[in-house]
């Protein structure tokens, strides 16, 4: 067994990010407005929410 | 992986689970003192070649493998004016509360301070996390753990010195030219 046997990769299309940025935001209970507020704030409503604007604002296209 | 080549990487993270879990460690199968969760996300570069981090947070957490203990953030260019490598302590700090008190700022926590780490050439990386947790007897290493954290932390100071030696090639022919060696300037050199 080699060290890379383990990673999993997954190939997202376009629907694919989408899903995967509803998720993201389901779980921090926020917009993606909310979070892009926060993050200009530097003060997240929720640990989860601080997550959640990692992954998303790597996805999404800035809306502010 | 998506179409425009960016990625998140961090433990069973997916379209289905995009924020990830954190990784109980343990190596005997025993319940978990600690927890550790990581998000790196890439990109590529300006140079539209190399997959770069543009974000990257590692929390320690607590035996329930939820509540935070620590957290090291890098963000590239962040929204806010707060330093791109930072830490949050997170939990309650009598100390740090009556500071945020006292300069008017009750309604924060001291999780919410950005404490300043490195900078992006020299913030710690995950094996400085690990290492950290072994150091400390917070967790029980493998046998060969060193080597190993060794080898991941020294492709990563070779990386971000490559990086600083781009963002600073006139220094670093001066450091070069005064150890001995002969650096010529390329032709096309702006500087």
């Amino acid at each position: 067994m080699s060290d890379y046997d383990d990673i999993h990769l997954e190939l997202l299309d376009e629907s694919d990010v989408r899903e995967a940025i509803d998720n993201a935001l389901a779980a921090a209970e926020c917009t993606w407005e909310q979070l892009q507020e926060q993050a200009e704030a530097g003060r997240f409503s929720s640990e989860i929410a601080r997550r959640a604007w990692f992954v998303v604002s790597s996805l999404a296209a800035p809306t502010r | 992986m998506d179409p425009h080549d960016r990625e998140v990487i961090g433990y069973k993270v997916g379209k289905n689970n995009p924020l990830g879990e954190a990784i109980p460690l343990t190596t005997s199968g025993s319940q978990a003192p600690l927890h550790l969760d990581f998000l790196h996300t890439l990109d590529l570069d300006d140079s539209g070649e190399f997959l770069t981090t543009d974000r990257s947070t590692y929390t320690l957490r607590a035996d329930d493998a939820s509540t935070p203990i620590v957290t090291y953030d890098f963000v590239r260019e962040p929204p806010n004016p707060y330093p791109e490598a930072h830490i949050h302590l997170h939990g309650q700090s009598e100390t740090l509360q009556r500071m945020l008190d006292s300069c008017g700022l009750a309604e924060r926590k001291p999780a919410d301070l950005h404490i300043p780490v490195g900078g992006r050439r020299f913030r710690p990386c995950l094996e400085d996390i690990i290492e950290f947790c072994i150091l400390e007897e917070l967790v029980t290493p493998r046998p060969g753990w060193k080597d190993a954290l060794e080898r991941g932390r020294h492709e990563y100071h070779e990386r971000q010195l490559r990086a600083a030696v781009r963002r600073f090639p006139a220094q670093a022919a001066e450091v070069l030219t005064n150890e001995g060696w002969q650096v010529t300037r390329p032709p096309d050199d702006p500087s």
